[in-house]
């Protein structure tokens, strides 16, 4: 089974139907769910987003529950890497990259998750060449390389390979 | 404010709370925001409930 792990601005835009990217997200969910593709998150990473979120203003207490209530109705599995091995990877990540703490906690989650993608309408932080430094850390150290894209990407880039 | 922009924001504000922290340290606060996320989740079931209530 393949394995797509959404990035924060996808839960973002799932949960609010005023979001530019909201009908994409949900075209992209119900096509790979046809698909038996299996949908997953860094609970780690999700929580801290939220808590930080709702502490620090962008997001108000209503958009955090909404953003759970997306997670549970679109069966997003949120899974738990060790928190230990998460943050030393993300660690490690910040020696190669000038990625900001929040991004690696997904980049690492993706990776110890075993996803073949993540899946982000954030392409400042999510593209091609951050891709690159991160597979570089996960080459030395033996773990799976990932592919980074946005949904729209991700799905024609799959339809292509096949 | 897009949902790119509100997670890029969101990262922003991670980065700077856990730069410079200890991976000991790091992985208290993880645990602290798992336990806001669970406060949340109570309360916003306790407050439907009194709502179907009333």
């Amino acid at each position: 089974m393949v394995r797509v792990y959404l990035e924060l601005s996808v839960l973002i835009a799932l949960a609010n139907p005023f979001d530019m990217f909201h009908s994409r997200t949900r075209e992209f969910l119900a096509v790979i769910q046809r698909r038996s593709f299996e949908q997953v998150s860094c609970r780690q990473a999700v929580e801290m987003d939220l808590a930080i979120g709702v502490a620090k203003r962008p997001l108000r207490v209503a958009d955090a529950l909404r953003i759970l209530e997306a997670i549970d109705a679109y069966d997003i599995k949120l899974l738990s890497p060790p928190s230990r091995t998460l943050l030393t990877l993300v660690n490690e990540y910040l020696k190669e990259t000038s990625l900001k703490i929040g991004d690696l906690l997904h980049y690492a989650g993706a990776t110890l998750l075993d996803a073949e993608y993540i899946a982000s309408w954030n392409t400042d932080d999510f593209n091609k060449r951050f891709e690159k430094s991160i597979n570089k850390v996960n080459k030395k150290r033996n773990l799976k390389t990932i592919k980074v894209g946005t949904p729209t990407l991700i799905w024609s880039g799959y339809n292509e390979q096949r | 404010m897009s949902s790119v922009d509100t997670a890029k924001q969101i990262h922003e504000d991670v980065d700077q709370m856990l730069k410079g922290l200890s991976v000991k340290d790091q992985e208290i606060v993880l645990k602290e925001a798992h336990n806001i996320v669970e406060s949340l989740k109570r309360i916003e079931r306790i407050t439907s409930k009194v709502k179907a209530q009333a």
